[in-house]
């Protein structure tokens, strides 16, 4: 008998009751009366929820029953809103339904089936009971994919119309029948044993399932999708006489886009072409697709299919020779020559037009292979030279860096670096106009309302980035009038900001722009002492000396850490010292020292550390060091780094790795936030999250100039940080690859080391950008090739990365005009005894054989002749050595 | 309004099927967009039926694709637009665009690559479903090839013989972008052409993954295309290169393929000409940026007064080149007007821009173009700041009061900057910001002279 439905009396049958009996409560009370109550028990139910995550005080007995109120009050849309989901204990989903009756069961059904396929097996129950009717579109599929299971009584519909849907519907995510026999619980069937087993069992068409599933490959659907498809027809295990009579479906399967439905259709094709199931002209009709696949494999199977045609019927043996051409396309000189091979075979029958055909892939095969060309086609081939662009192989020219000329472009440039702060340059060109023009801008509280607001949003998000928090901090500490370092002291903590545990190069960044916005709330418009002077990042020791008389003349002190900065980035050797005058300030005198005057050091230790590491001298300075409590590193105290890379081993044997690290000598400690300190070491010697650089591109960018005279510390952070096996979508580790594509100095052992090292990078974006640098250095003349082949023999020597890298790197920077360059590095690199021989080094050894072969060279080298001589590997290795052998110059007893 | 329900009405599935030429190929138009006149807008047999074939399956491919997708975005992956087919007096074109909106494509089959039975002026979305993309893998050189554009079932139809309706929640970005892109295809220019062997072995040395570090491409001496992590001279950008992988099934049977740049998007089109076909590949800067948000055009708008675009519009009739330099004798408007004018109405989705032969071309595509026109809310803002009385000009700058900043707005080359973060991040090189676009409303109005 139904009670008076109040809310009062409904919320407390909901918290008190069990889920039967607020069932049979409500069932008593029409939709309409129940649905009054809708808010109430909304608000109960969301407020339940928030108190089980949150521990909030909202008891309820069972909760299943405020499910059953929820469901019985509450509208779809309520639901929907209130995160409502669809799952029943004690009284069944269909039990509540049948009770309640709730006008929108159809619309509960469609909603839940199509937002989430695992809830298919949860809804089903409704239009198993008559509740509703099945949809029918692509989600009740993507279901089984989930977690139905079709079986029992809905076994029937899975037989008769489901299951032939699933060569039809390809899913995605996490939702495919890929995914779902992937991981497959243990104990439960996937599905290409059940319908495997359905087909066994003539309850399914075997013969229609071996259609339907070579239908699904040709559809677009995803590698990974479509790889259950060709597991499921190799599972069927089709006879040679089903093989045969799908013969044309295989054949069309090599047209594929996706590479491992290629190579299943190849080997079926293989088979029908042994069993004489095709005829020559549907194989020659067909086989182009496989002719231009991107895997090699694929390409060389279907030479042998064409030769086989041609051979089968001679009639057809100029289309086929046609045919082999296209398969010059492939990048690989193996497969190339096996074109080669089959056409001049067949060339007895080639027309003019194939000959004039063939010439046009002159310049696309390997090096050793263009002279077949120019025999087959009568064309006399005139090589490509891959000369590198223009301004590559020219001595880099520094740009002058002009600083900004009005206040109104300098707030501008300030407003664009804080929101893209990736150019170095930019930043301190933006810093020198806020310390040149900060003082006009603060005049004007309307002029400095964008920064004012930018700022502070950025600060309040600044990102990953610390150098965006130091430039909003900048421009937070201008328009607000308090310095820098004070808003700091009052901001959450930001790693690397605020913690002086973890010393970074933007804290050093950061004091400087507060010193700056200190001087400029002082009413000072001065120039930056640090602003580089051209591109190559350095300040120029002349323009250091104007700058520093413009503080005079203010009688403004310099800022210490843009002084120190300045220093460091002092240009060497561009400026004869002069005399110090007698009432020098600190500032002058330590740049008189920079530039190699000996003058009486201190006080601002760091200042003198900075002039002193301007020297480059190796010699330890104890009138610098004992500026210090305690000797520092790079402050009056040289180090030197060694790179040391290993393959680590785990304890069983069955994982290796690459172990990179760059000791530093001597050991000391570099506790002090000192820049001159900070930049030349970072303990420890291995990789560490302390990375004072930064986590960014624009951070590590930003890192890059504070000496450019000397990158190497630099290049060390740089080795220490990349992962190789990392690929990112903005790769923050290219940053530390920028000093090379800037004007400056030679580069040294840890310059060399990078390159080695990202050269072998997973991430193309740094891989690539490695191999461009290294060639453009190379050719400018500011590496080494002997230092850099020490660097990368030391990693291919490892063992603990792929070889193949390597050479694909090199292969890359020949292309770029480095072609002499990488035969001196390969040739160099081989000078290891046979049992050393790295793995996958066949590659290497074709590389540099086709490049002597292009370049009409030879070995000159005796050690790498007689590392040629004892290298141990069969195949390419082989082949390629003994290629390497015969085209050496050296005498005879040597190679 | 992020999206509006764009239903699509088929009376049925479009097919290939065999027939006793060969194959026919039955495209089923949409008839909610039908206005008056038969439904039935092609009847033709194609001349290089594997080349069209490949082409109409690559537009598919790029309307069911994105290029790049949200962390929000992963359950609704799968779009269901259709791509939009023109039949015009020399040529019959079919577009799509990616549900990312960074990626559009184009099949143009010149008078030239179809022998016509039938033929009849109109623009129309038409389905194509993956069972058709399946089947028109199979086309080869030698298959005879009808080609039939109508509101008519095939034989068999989907669902019985009821009309399929598909209702679409089509982003208004999507929209937008469809006829942003017309904008940016103008502004383009020739950069390099490869040969076929060369864009082969370039679009094989891409990538199969998704990438998105920023590359440049070149031509190197040889006429091979060199790709570079550095701008150089000469170079366009390119990035999110997996994109290009559309083109690899077809490049094989491509004459060359051309390459244009628009530096001030940074916009690239990548063009396979195949005689008298052309597929076209649009691609933005990057792949998680929309055409839509580009904006080239809002000073046009803004400053336009619709009458210049009115009187162009009104001599639209199905031209297949629209020939600037006689709409501006016939109209009396001046060069700058025709320009600006054809602008806007390819932003609405009046006009389409072919690279090939260097000019807009009529079509209307079929979405709301009261919708499309309502979708600026850039200009949107413009105007409430004008109306609002916040944009003061002075002798050399304006400045624009907009939540409690007062921005300032410059001359700066030939153009305008702005102090606001929009334009810090974009230099401009996304179109206009509000306050510019205020100042350019207001300087309509009002004399100023710039000193």
């Amino acid at each position: 008998m139904a009670f008076d439905l109040t809310e009062e009396t409904l919320i407390n049958l909901l918290k008190t009751k069990p889920a039967h009996a607020v069932l049979d409560a409500l069932r008593a009370h029409p939709q309409k009366v129940r649905r009054v109550h809708a808010k109430a028990v909304v608000s109960l139910y969301a407020a339940y929820q928030e108190s089980r995550f949150s521990g909030g005080g909202v008891s309820i007995a069972d909760d299943e029953a405020l499910d059953i109120g929820l469901l019985a009050t509450a509208t779809l849309t309520d639901l929907k809103k209130v995160g409502y989901f669809p799952y029943t204990r004690q009284v069944p989903l269909e039990t509540v339904f049948a009770a309640l009756q709730p006008e929108w069961t159809q619309a509960f059904v469609d909603h839940f089936v199509t937002s989430n396929p695992n809830l298919v097996v949860r809804v089903a129950p409704l239009w198993r009971a008559g509740l509703a009717t099945r949809p029918e579109g692509d989600a009740i599929i993507l279901g089984y994919y989930a977690l139905y299971r079709g079986d029992g009584e809905d076994e029937a519909e899975l037989l008769k119309h489901d299951v032939w849907r699933f060569f039809e519907v390809e899913g995605g995510g996490e939702f495919s029948l890929a995914n779902h026999d992937k991981f497959v619980k243990q104990g439960s069937e996937s599905w290409q044993a059940r319908l495997v087993d359905y087909a066994d069992a003539g309850k399914l068409d075997r013969q229609r399932l071996l259609d339907v599933s070579l239908e699904a490959l040709a559809r677009d659907f995803g590698q990974y999708r479509a790889g259950w498809y060709t597991r499921f027809h190799t599972a069927l295990a089709p006879t040679p006489e089903e093989t045969a009579a799908r013969a044309e479906r295989y054949l069309g399967l090599l047209g594929s886009a996706v590479p491992p439905t290629v190579s299943f259709a190849m080997k079926a094709v293989q088979a029908l072409d042994k069993a004489e199931h095709l005829a020559p002209g549907v194989i020659l009709d067909g086989i182009e697709p496989a002719l231009q696949a991107r895997a090699k494999g694929t390409v060389a199977a279907a030479l042998k299919l064409l030769a086989r045609a041609a051979q089968r019927d001679p009639n057809l043996q100029s289309q086929a020779a046609r045919l082999a051409m296209v398969a010059l396309i492939c990048e690989d000189a193996g497969v190339q020559g096996k074109a080669l091979d089959l056409i001049e075979r067949l060339s007895d029958s080639a027309q003019d037009a194939d000959r004039a055909a063939l010439a046009e892939y002159a310049d696309l095969v390997a090096p050793s292979l263009r002279p077949r060309i120019a025999a087959l086609s009568g064309v006399t081939h005139n090589a490509v030279s891959h000369a590198p662009p223009q301004d590559a192989a020219a001595p880099p020219t520094a740009q002058p860096v002009h600083p900004v000329g009005s206040a109104e472009d300098a707030l501008a440039l300030f407003l664009s670096v804080l929101e893209t702060p990736r150019d170095p340059i930019e930043v301190e060109r933006a810093v020198d106009g806020l310390a040149r023009f900060g003082a006009e801008w603060a005049a004007d509280a309307a002029r400095l309302s964008p920064l004012r607001k930018r700022a502070r949003q950025i600060w309040d998000k600044p990102g990953d980035g610390l150098i965006r928090a130091v430039l909003a901090l900048t421009g937070r500490a201008l328009a607000e009038g308090t310095p820098a370092l004070a808003l700091l002291a009052d901001a959450p903590e930001i790693w690397g900001l605020t913690s002086p545990e973890a010393s970074t190069l933007q804290r050093v960044h950061l004091r400087r722009n507060s010193e700056i916005t200190e001087q400029v709330c002082a009413g000072h418009d001065l120039p930056l002492l640090s602003l580089p002077s051209d591109t190559s990042g350095r300040v120029a020791a002349t323009d250091l000396r104007t700058r520093l008389a413009a503080y005079r003349a203010a009688d403004a002190e310099p800022a210490p850490t843009d002084l120190a900065l300045a220093l460091m980035r002092l240009a060497p050797g561009d400026a004869v010292p002069d005399a110090v005058p007698t009432d020098a300030g600190e500032a002058e005198r330590a740049l008189a020292y920079a530039l190699g005057t000996d003058v009486p050091a201190g006080p601002t230790a760091e200042v003198w550390a900075a002039a002193w590491s301007a020297r480059r001298s190796s010699a330890k300075a104890p009138e610098i060091a004992a500026l210090f409590e305690t000797p520092l590193p790079g402050c009056g105290v040289p180090v030197t780094y060694t790179l040391d890379v290993q393959r680590t081993e785990s304890p069983d044997g069955a994982y290796f790795w690459i172990s990179v690290a760059v000791p530093v000598t001597p050991k000391l400690p570099n506790t002090a936030d000192v820049l001159p300190a900070l930049y030349a070491f970072q303990p420890p010697d291995t990789v560490h999250m302390s990375f004072n650089c930064g986590m960014t591109f624009a951070d590590i960018a930003w890192a890059s100039l504070i000496m450019p005279s000397d990158p190497e510390p630099f290049f060390r952070q740089g080795i220490l940080m990349q992962d190789t096996w990392q690929k990112l979508t903005d790769n923050h580790t290219r940053a530390f690859l920028e000093p090379f594509l800037r004007p400056g100095p030679s580069f040294g052992p840890l310059g060399a080391g990078l390159l080695a090292y990202d050269m072998a990078c997973e991430d193309k974006s740094v891989s690539s950008l490695a191999a461009e640098a290294a060639a453009l250095v190379l050719l400018q003349g500011r590496l080494s090739v002997a230092d850099f082949a020490d660097a990368l023999r030391a990693f291919v020597m490892s063992g603990a990365l792929p070889t193949a890298r390597w050479t694909k790197a090199f292969a890359a920077m020949a292309e770029s005009g480095a072609e002499a360059h990488v035969r001196e590095l390969i040739a160099r690199i081989l000078t290891f005894p046979g049992p050393d021989t790295p793995r996958d080094i066949g590659g290497m050894l074709e590389l540099l054989y086709e490049l002597h072969v292009a370049a009409g060279t030879s070995l000159d080298r005796p050690e790498t002749c007689a590392c040629l001589e004892t290298i141990e590997g069969g195949g390419k290795v082989a082949k390629f050595s003994k290629k390497l052998r015969a085209l050496a110059r050296v005498p005879a007893d040597v190679c | 309004m992020a999206a509006f329900d764009q239903t699509y009405r088929y009376a049925g599935s479009s097919a290939l099927r065999p027939s006793a030429a060969g194959q026919s190929l039955r495209l089923v138009s949409d008839q909610s967009a039908q206005t008056d006149g038969p439904a039935h807008f092609l009847s033709a047999r194609a001349l290089a039926p594997d080349v069209t074939a490949k082409g109409l399956r690559a537009v598919s491919e790029v309307v069911g694709a994105r290029f790049y997708t949200p962390p929000s975005m992963v359950a609704r992956l799968l779009r269901e637009a259709d791509p939009v087919a023109t039949v015009s007096p020399g040529a019959v074109r079919f577009e799509g665009f990616s549900a990312c909106c960074s990626v559009y494509a184009r099949m143009d089959l010149g008078d030239d690559a179809l022998d016509t039975t039938t033929r009849r002026n109109g623009t129309t979305n038409v389905d194509f479903g993956p069972e058709l993309r399946a089947a028109l893998a199979g086309v080869g050189p030698e298959t005879e090839l009808e080609l039939g554009i109508g509101a008519d079932a095939v034989d068999v139809t989907r669902d019985g013989a009821r009309v399929v309706e598909r209702k679409v929640p089509l982003p208004l970005r999507w929209v937008k972008g469809f006829g942003q892109v017309q904008v940016a295809l103008a502004g383009m220019a020739p950069v390099f052409t490869l040969s076929r062997l060369r864009a082969q072995r370039f679009l094989r040395a891409l990538p199969r993954g998704a990438s998105d570090h920023a590359q440049w491409v070149a031509l190197a001496p040889g006429g091979a295309a060199r790709l570079s992590t550095r701008p150089a001279t000469g170079a366009v950008p390119l990035r999110g290169g997996h994109r290009l992988r559309v083109l690899e099934p077809m490049v094989a049977r491509a004459e060359a393929l051309e390459v244009h740049h628009d530096p001030g998007t940074q916009a690239t089109a990548w063009s396979l000409v195949f005689g008298a076909q052309r597929f076209t590949l649009v691609l933005n800067a990057e792949p998680w940026r929309g055409f839509s948000g580009d904006g080239g055009l809002l000073s046009n708008l803004a400053t336009s007064d619709g009458a210049a675009t009115a009187t162009v519009r009104a001599w639209l009739n199905w031209q297949e080149r629209i020939d600037p330099e006689g709409l501006c004798g016939a109209t009396a408007l001046e060069p700058g007007e025709v320009q600006s004018a054809l602008a806007e109405l390819a932003a609405l989705g009046l006009v389409g821009y072919d690279l090939g032969q260097g000019g807009y071309f009529h079509r209307v595509l079929p979405f709301d173009a009261e919708q499309i026109a309502a979708l600026n809310p850039r200009l949107d803002a413009a105007r409430a700041l004008v109306a609002a009385g916040k944009v003061t000009l002075d002798g050399t700058e304006a400045t624009v009061e907009s939540d409690d900043v007062v921005h300032r707005v410059r001359p700066a080359g030939d153009g305008w900057s702005c102090t606001c973060p929009w334009y810090a991040k974009t230099a401009g090189g996304r179109g206009s910001c509000k306050h510019i676009l205020a100042v350019e409303i207001t300087l309509e109005t009002c004399a100023w002279p710039l000193t």
